[in-house]
């Protein structure tokens, strides 16, 4: 059972000043790094009761996905099946750093990795991992290429490199068994992420060809996952109106702060990561796993981390799914959902007063 | 909880025959006997009104990674939503609205029929999060290595009934559902076509292996609802030989078909498609051991969600708009294609002709289901409008007129003058159901029975008395009354829990390590994981 005690002094201060931060602001913002499922769905309740804008702090990158059609795989489909790796773009911290990531670009006797892009890029982790580059391009021109030439459209582009991208498409993307492309969401454009998905799709008519980003940002999967489920819609989502709204041009937290048109931040971070640089200009409060302290937050209310301080359901990167992660930590700490559900019922408690 | 009596409503009630006005009477959030001399301490007066157990939908996709990901594709739709029910345009309802249009309408329980056992935690999390109804789920088997490697290696009866047993157990379903056996793991070898006796490449087993397989596992387990097959070539001209040989290799075991609409097309006609409604009804009316959900479509947008990856990776050609997403998955996957059924297009009316053949030509109410495969065929709040075009000749003879000729040319139900009665909607919502799900204590109003009671002001424009419910109570409480939704409560998710040789879990563990590096255990649910206190509630298999 974990332990919270709303009641401690420091633990009940911060809430009341995060909850009164929320209630006299005119225009909040709700930003969710690292969250569990049950912390996902009360930061959507707190916001919608606030009026907030509600956000995960890295953008979610959906737009290539919803205009198009996309042939997606998970990473244990991949990880059996998978004879063709490309990876597409920087590998990012968050990347190496994931499971799955590791799992699927590890040397094999079944599976080819070509990193596409420049080795720059790469960091020097795919050391055993071929490389296709077309020199003078970015990412989103040579998967256009690629494009191009698997329908059999001319290229400009000098002969020796069109030989080369030519025969990668025909002899070997076009003859693998399962081709997946490999890519850090928050670290490729969405003009790369359009070129991917519709090269995966062109190749798909005669063989199978999917994407699969790997290394997304912690907590995202989570907010997107119960935003939907309480609200019928994803993240970026403005809850100041009678209905909530989405809009990405609109809504995008980075972008709302930006512009100043917020008047008090709540920083959720179920993990030791401090705000972004771009989170300040307003009054700030923070739910974080953090222990020090985050010095430009007015109120902080410690929390423990999902899967290791409390049990929660969280994604897991060897999945891509969200499981069941029982606490490792012999000693209990707070939920993100108990703390976040306190701010609420203070919240709703200040506003009760006032109408009273 | 005091006693409650709904009095002189008309009791439309097939479990214990009573279709009369009287009254039904509630203690303690069960239907008990009217008691000797004892006043209510609350009486609803029902005069004027229709009373029914709670209405059971078995087949409704509301939650799990596939209607996530269809919500995903289409937020610019949900926006567009003012009004839920009168304006759907595809995109699923979040979960608090789902309850509540489940609610008014009168019924008391939903069935998500495709959870994938790796999801089932957050599936879970997602399912109790809807208002007012009880809630269960069908975990999809079928495609998933472990199974078909079983089958492979020729491993026992025994050993595949615990394996299935556990994957049940494990991920708190009711039933278990196939979704094109075999085919969604061919397509994973690039096979974009599937039928009965091929065989998966890799497994070199056949649909109909892994069809008689589950039946068994399920017979063996004494779990209630029969195995809940989603077959092959759905959606295709001539799936109706499918549907045939499906029914017959089933071999007189229990078994239900999922959305049988999908399946019942012929070859025939100027377009190529043609119904195989009647020819299918007859077929049913020999195989009592069949069952089967229509999936009507009803016109209108929507977004066909579906663990069949193999039907939606052909589908995608004709999403509108065009965008969709496919996605192999660990055993299943999803697949999302936004669509559009016109009325004025001849394979939509033939196939909204189609569902309604079905309804109209199997005799017996206890063996087909209203269902629209929400949102698959639409969404289930056009279900009043389908009820409506059923009890009334009329209603359905307007939309006809508004149809394609050469559409009815190939269809049986322009003849057709079969009406439902109030009794056939009570079996065919109520007590059918119930009875498919092992649920003794519901769909009807026996003493005994949970008091999920719906009451509905009679009306003669019948769509509008069954859109809005006057009153519904759940377990005895009040969801809707005097036609306002209560605040939001919420009730429990139903699931089995059959006996099994734990000893399959080590074998499962290995395969588990293979794919994931993980143990299994990776994809419990654990209760204390839910939002809600004692959400889940067991039902009894039998012995």
């Amino acid at each position: 059972m974990t332990i919270f005690n709303p009641n401690d002094p420091t633990t009940r201060r911060g809430i009341e000043k995060a909850a009164a931060l929320l209630e006299q602001s005119r225009a909040p913002v709700v930003v969710v790094n690292r969250i569990d499922l049950a912390g996902a769905a009360a930061a959507v309740t707190l916001a919608r009761q606030a009026g907030a804008v509600l956000d995960h702090v890295a953008p979610t990158g959906l737009g290539p996905s919803q205009e198009q059609g996309t042939l997606g795989t998970v990473p244990g489909e991949a990880f059996l099946r998978a004879d063709l790796v490309i990876v597409a773009g920087p590998i990012t911290d968050t990347l190496a750093h994931d499971a799955g990531f590791a799992r699927l670009t590890a040397p094999s006797p079944t599976r080819t990795v070509v990193n596409l892009g420049s080795a720059e890029t790469t960091g020097g982790l795919l050391s055993s991992a071929e490389e296709l580059r077309l020199d003078g391009l970015g990412l989103a021109e040579q998967l256009g290429v690629l494009y191009a030439l698997a329908q059999g459209r001319p290229v400009s582009l000098d002969d020796r490199q069109a030989a080369e991208a030519t025969r990668f498409i025909e002899q070997r993307m076009s003859q693998a068994k399962y081709g997946v492309f490999v890519f850090a969401p928050d670290a490729i454009d969405e003009h790369a992420q359009f070129m991917m998905m519709s090269l995966a799709n062109v190749l798909s008519v005669e063989t199978r060809w999917s994407i699969l980003p790997l290394g997304r940002p912690a907590g995202q999967a989570e907010l997107i996952r119960m935003c939907q489920a309480l609200t019928g819609l994803p993240p970026p989502l403005s809850f100041a109106g009678t209905r909530p709204v989405h809009d990405p041009l609109l809504y995008r937290a980075v972008d709302v702060i930006g512009r100043r048109e917020t008047d008090a931040i709540l920083w959720v971070s179920a993990c030791e990561d401090v705000p972004p640089d771009w989170i300040g200009g307003a009054p700030l409060a923070a739910v974080t796993a953090r222990a020090d302290a985050i010095l430009a937050a007015s109120a902080q209310i410690s929390i423990g981390k999902p899967g290791i301080d409390y049990p929660a359901l969280s994604e897991g990167a060897l999945t891509g799914v969200v499981t069941a992660n029982a606490q490792t930590s012999p000693v209990s700490k707070a939920s993100a959902a108990q703390v976040i559900e306190a701010i609420g019922q203070q919240f709703a408690a200040s506003q009760n007063g006032a109408v009273a | 909880m005091s006693l409650m009596c709904i009095a002189g409503g008309r009791i439309v009630d097939p479990a214990s025959g009573r279709d009369e006005i009287g009254d039904v009477w509630i203690q303690n959030g069960r239907i008990v006997d009217a008691p000797d001399g004892h006043p209510p301490a609350e009486r609803i007066d029902a005069s004027g009104c229709v009373v029914m157990a709670g209405a059971i939908d078995i087949h409704t996709h509301v939650v799990g990674a596939n209607v996530a990901a269809a919500r995903l594709l289409l937020p610019e739709r949900y926006s567009e939503i003012e009004t839920p029910p009168e304006h759907w345009t595809g995109a699923p309802f979040d979960l608090q609205t789902t309850g509540a249009l489940y609610a008014q309408m009168g019924f008391t329980m939903v069935v998500e029929p495709a959870v994938a056992p790796v999801d089932a935690a957050a599936t879970h999390a997602e399912l109790e999060l809807i208002p007012y109804v009880d809630r269960a789920a069908l975990s999809v088997v079928g495609n998933d290595d472990v199974l078909l490697g079983m089958l492979r290696d020729k491993a026992s009866e025994d050993a595949i009934a615990d394996y299935v047993g556990w994957l049940m157990t494990t991920s708190r379903a009711i039933g278990a559902k196939t979704i094109n056996p075999g085919g969604v793991a061919a397509l994973k070898e690039n096979i974009r076509s599937f039928e009965l006796d091929d065989t998966i490449p890799e497994y070199g087993v056949s649909s109909r292996q892994i069809s008689a397989a589950m039946r068994k596992a399920l017979t063996k387990l004494g779990v209630p609802h029969p195995l809940h097959l989603h077959t092959h070539n759905l959606g295709l001209p001539g799936s109706v030989e499918t549907a045939v040989a499906t029914i017959e290799a089933a071999e007189g075991e229990p078994l239900h078909l999922a959305h049988l609409q999908f399946y019942a097309y012929g070859t025939e006609g100027g377009f190529g498609m043609s119904s195989g409604a009647v020819r299918l009804a007859e077929l049913l009316s020999k195989n009592k051991n069949v069952t089967a959900d229509v999936g009507q479509v009803m016109f209108g947008p929507t977004c066909t969600i579906s663990s069949d990856t193999l039907t939606q990776f052909n589908a995608r050609r004709w999403a509108t708009p065009k965008k969709w997403a496919v996605r192999d998955g660990d055993a299943n996957g999803g697949g999302m294609v936004p669509f559009h059924y016109k009325a004025r297009s001849k394979i939509a009316a033939l196939q909204w002709a189609i569902g309604l053949e079905l309804f109209l030509a199997i005799d017996d109410p206890n063996q087909v289901y209203m269902t629209t495969d929400h949102p698959n065929g639409g969404p289930f709040t056009s279900y009043p409008d389908l009820i409506a075009q059923l009890m009334d000749r009329s209603v359905r003879q307007a939309v006809i007129d508004q149809l394609p000729k050469e559409a009815l040319e190939v269809s049986a139900l322009g003849s057709m003058t079969r009406e439902y009665s109030l009794r056939d909607i009570a079996v065919m919502t109520r007590q059918a159901p119930a009875r498919l799900l092992g649920l003794d204590d519901r769909g009807h109003l026996k003493p005994g029975a949970a008091a999920d009671v719906s009451v509905y002001r009679e009306n003669p424009d019948i769509a509008a008395m069954f859109r809005k419910a006057q009153h519904v109570t759940k377990d005895g409480a009040f969801i809707v009354r005097d036609g306002q939704l209560a605040p939001p409560s919420y009730s429990r998710t139903l699931s089995v829990a059959p006996d099994y040789d734990k000893a399959i879990v080590s074998h499962v563990g290995d395969a588990y390590d293979r794919r994931w590096g993980l143990p299994p255990e990776t994809f419990n649910v654990p209760e204390t994981l839910m939002r809600n206190s004692s959400p889940f509630e067991v039902v009894a298999c039998r012995s």
